[in-house]
């Protein structure tokens, strides 16, 4: 199964990985999040659901959802982040979808996203200060 | 106005021995007078029909306030409000161009009226020359547009006023086509004589192939008019109002009565060329007269409120590749079934 | 590039935030080249009021209303994603009368925003009386809303547990005169527009969206469907009554404005098909769960995803055990069509803008949040 594919291919990166109903969840460190996109890319999961954060229980977390629509199922890979100066890289050449979710994590959560086409602003005016979404 | 009162005036003042020309100035300005009065009468009726008219058709009853349950007055009321407008002119807009654009937009559009025949003994003058005046003098608003769309120094405004140019300029020439037609099958370019050839219902739309140059310069005047589905220079939902946009209260007021002026002389003159202008039976002429132009506006403002806009390039292409060829085909068998 | 001896440059024009055809506070940064469009940057942000934020300081309930003003033409999607996500981490079991009544709500939703969509787009091309026809039908669905719930536009009507009130005595003869109604009106508007030279002309060919494009890029519901991908999440990933409901999912393969418009026309008849049959199969019974006053949610995390009439709206809940939300996002599908939008003008005219972004159907009150 898909789960035990990723696990295998991706070893120690992957922290944890659980099936809960159609949500494939699973926990990597950044090194592996381009890598991890592309395998799920290539498995069909061709439809970026969604790509946010969520700040909560002590840490910052980048969440990606990965669908294939054709079978309802979903990969949600979330990577921890440091709150301050957090990088990762951008999925922008793997899913065209993810210019504009990638500068709302950044708008709001201050992550940058290395080789991203236009990391701006995108909800806040452009003079504004700071993240509002972190705690 | 020919014949009888011009003349019976004339001899009157001449037999208290007063300089003509001081007549022919009184009269003349009279004359302008009468039909700027006519004009802007009409305009009033025309606005108030076209709200009502698009009231119908979309299922809403239109003005129902001003003036008693059918709302008559609304334009008037609007008129007013528009006077009383501030008058703004935008900063960095070429002022001289820009307040003069609306006249240069509105003076050609009723200079033509002098050649309306409203009937058999209404028209102000009949020149030997005109259906060339009219096509001469109704090429002139156009560049009344380009000044308004370049002095306001508004990037929507040069967009539409590029649009109006191009357009106007396309659908010049099957409208004159069309009217070639007309003048062709009449043998003169003169209003008096292309009337007369219509009289007692031989109008000249019953013969072929006048139809085709009718249906050739109906299409052609709604783009000159720039009516949807040719009104993308004023484009209400892509330029907001195009080349107009930066125009307010009064200049503005110039630009929508110039619209309205052209729209009722597109009926006025489609009836002159094709539906014999004031013939019918038992009615008087200039009743007659007003009925078919009405009705010819009615069919404007009907198509106007049912059918989507064109884009310009489209716009462009139905002219040049579809009526222009119409028109020289029509030119063509017009001159071939008079020989 | 083919070299010019005139130097020319292109003229960056806005179209928007105030417009008549954005649909909204949108700003659409148009590098032209004549009439050509050859860049194309939208710029959004107008219309944020930082709901997401909200969330993490209001309870389950207070939260409720904010959703309605997401994406404001289909107030009951943005509920039911967010009370799926809910309801999900609570565990809760909505009975079968609230479930076909919230499907009910649901579908008369879709066909309110599906006849906004349809007057806005008509009105965009000038076809000013369809506009007025559009909102004439959308009236009695209004009509409808007033009777039920008592709001006509942002209902809340949809509640953690269940359906917030019972539909009252002549709802269901009232809704079924409706569905009756509505594709003879439909029939109208074909008649009317669809079939109409000028409107093919703006629409067909225009916009093109390729299907793989469209998915790479995270497009939805019928701006996907238009170019002929059968994704619909009442059937991928039915929630409440969908999978016992009887439908069609409508494609078209066009990929083009026309495409899009289609889809979502045919999505109005289907829609009406699938009231009638809710009405038909209505259970008796609660309309509410029972549910505790104050709502505690186990910690976790849960994705409710709704097939709004935009396409696949989500909410994306993690709790942290206490009474407000530890985050609550909202996945909007007018975000990622936008994100779409200038590929899809590359190259076309100024007036093919209002085309195609009229054919996206964006609302900015979910694109902003």
């Amino acid at each position: 199964m898909m789960k035990d594919e990723i696990q295998r291919e991706f070893g120690e990166a992957v922290a944890t990985a659980e099936q809960v109903g159609q949500e494939l969840r699973v926990r990597v460190a950044p090194g592996a999040l381009a890598g991890l996109a592309r395998f799920c890319r290539d498995r069909g999961c061709h439809y970026p659901a969604d790509i946010t954060a969520v700040d909560a229980a002590g840490e910052l977390r980048v969440v990606y959802r990965l669908a294939a629509p054709e079978t309802g199922q979903q990969v949600v890979i979330s990577v921890p982040v440091p709150r301050a100066g957090g990088r990762l890289p951008s999925l922008c050449g793997i899913y065209p979808g993810a210019e504009w979710p990638e500068r709302e994590v950044h708008d709001l959560f201050g992550v940058r996203f290395d080789g991203h086409p236009d990391l701006r602003r995108i909800l806040l005016t452009d003079d504004w200060e700071g993240h509002p979404l972190l705690k | 106005m020919n014949g009888g009162l011009y003349h019976s005036l004339a001899v009157w003042w001449a037999g208290h021995h007063l300089p003509p020309w001081i007549f022919d100035a009184v009269w003349m300005v009279a004359m302008a007078a009468i039909v700027t009065v006519f004009v802007l009468v009409t305009v009033l009726v025309l606005v108030w029909l076209e709200r009502k008219v698009s009231g119908d058709l979309q299922n809403r009853v239109g003005p129902n306030r001003v003036g008693g349950r059918f709302g008559p007055l609304q334009t008037v009321a609007d008129t007013l409000k528009l006077l009383l407008k501030e008058d703004l002119i935008p900063q960095g807009a070429d002022k001289a161009v820009f307040v003069l654009a609306p006249y240069v937009v509105f003076v050609p559009t009723l200079m033509v009226f002098m050649l309306l025949p409203f009937s058999d003994r209404w028209q102000v003058q009949d020149l030997n020359l005109g259906v060339l005046f009219v096509v001469a003098i109704s090429a002139l608003p156009v560049i009344g547009l380009i000044m308004a769309g370049w002095a306001s120094n508004n990037k929507y405004a040069i967009l539409g006023a590029m649009r109006a140019a191009a357009q106007g300029l396309s659908y010049e020439i099957p409208l004159v086509l069309a009217m070639a037609c007309v003048v062709v099958e009449a043998g003169s370019l003169q209003v008096g004589q292309i009337v007369e050839l219509q009289r007692g219902g031989q109008w000249f739309i019953l013969r072929f192939p006048l139809q085709l140059a009718f249906l050739v310069y109906f299409l052609a005047s709604l783009a000159e008019v720039r009516r949807v589905p040719f009104d993308l220079p004023e484009a209400e939902s892509e330029l907001v109002a195009g080349y107009h946009v930066e125009y307010s209260g009064m200049r503005f007021a110039f630009f929508f009565l110039a619209e309205f002026t052209h729209l009722f002389f597109l009926g006025a003159f489609c009836t002159t060329l094709f539906l014999g202008a004031w013939d019918g039976p038992w009615l008087p002429p200039a009743v007659w007269f007003l009925v078919k132009s009405y009705a010819v506006v009615l069919i404007v403002m009907w198509v106007r409120w049912t059918v989507p806009r064109l884009r310009i390039d489209q716009i462009m292409g139905f002219s040049w590749k579809l009526l222009v060829p119409v028109g020289l085909v029509s030119v063509l068998l017009t001159g071939l079934m008079k020989v | 590039m083919t070299a010019s001896l005139t130097p020319t440059e292109h003229v960056i024009l806005n179209m928007g935030p105030q417009h008549p055809s954005t649909h909204g506070v949108l700003r659409l940064e148009l590098q032209l080249e004549g009439e050509v469009i050859v860049g194309c940057r939208p710029v959004i942000g107008y219309l944020h009021r930082g709901i997401e934020k909200i969330g993490e300081a209001r309870t389950y309930q207070q939260f409720l209303p904010y959703t309605d003003r997401l994406d404001y033409l289909s107030s009951a999607s943005n509920n039911l994603a967010f009370v799926q996500a809910t309801e999900k981490l609570m565990g809760v079991q909505v009975p079968p009368r609230a479930q076909f009544l919230r499907v009910v709500l649901l579908e008369l939703n879709r066909i309110a925003s599906h006849l906004v969509f349809f007057a806005t787009f008509a009105n965009d091309l000038a076809a000013t009386t369809a506009f007025l026809y559009g909102f004439r039908e959308r009236e009695l669905i209004m009509d409808l809303f007033e009777m039920w719930v008592g709001a006509r536009l942002t209902q809340s009507s949809i509640r953690i547990g269940g359906v917030a009130q019972d539909v009252p005595a002549g709802f269901a003869e009232k809704a079924r005169e409706f569905c009756r109604l509505l594709p003879s009106r439909l029939d109208e508007y074909d008649r009317l527009l669809t079939g109409n030279r000028i409107f093919r002309a703006r629409t067909e060919g225009v916009g093109l969206l390729p299907p793989e494009e469209g998915i790479g890029y995270g497009c939805s519901g019928p701006t996907l469907r238009g170019s002929g991908v059968a994704f619909d999440l009442r059937r991928a990933d039915p929630y409440e009554v969908y999978d016992r409901l009887d439908f069609a999912v409508v494609t078209q393969a066009a990929c083009d404005c026309m495409g899009r418009y289609l889809v979502r026309m045919g999505e109005m008849r289907e829609s009406a098909r699938i009231i009638e049959q809710c009405l038909d199969q209505l259970p008796d019974g609660e309309v509410m769960a029972k549910v505790g006053r104050t709502i505690r949610p186990p910690a976790g995390e849960a994705y409710g995803r709704v097939e709004s009439p935009r396409g696949e709206f989500g909410c994306y809940l993690v709790s942290d055990g206490g009474p407000h939300p530890a985050r609550v996002h909202l996945r909007a599908p007018s975000f990622f069509h936008l994100c779409a939008l200038p590929r899809m003008v590359q190259g076309w005219k100024v007036g093919d803008v209002v085309a195609i972004l009229g054919s996206i159907d964006i609302v900015l009150g979910e694109v902003d949040r």
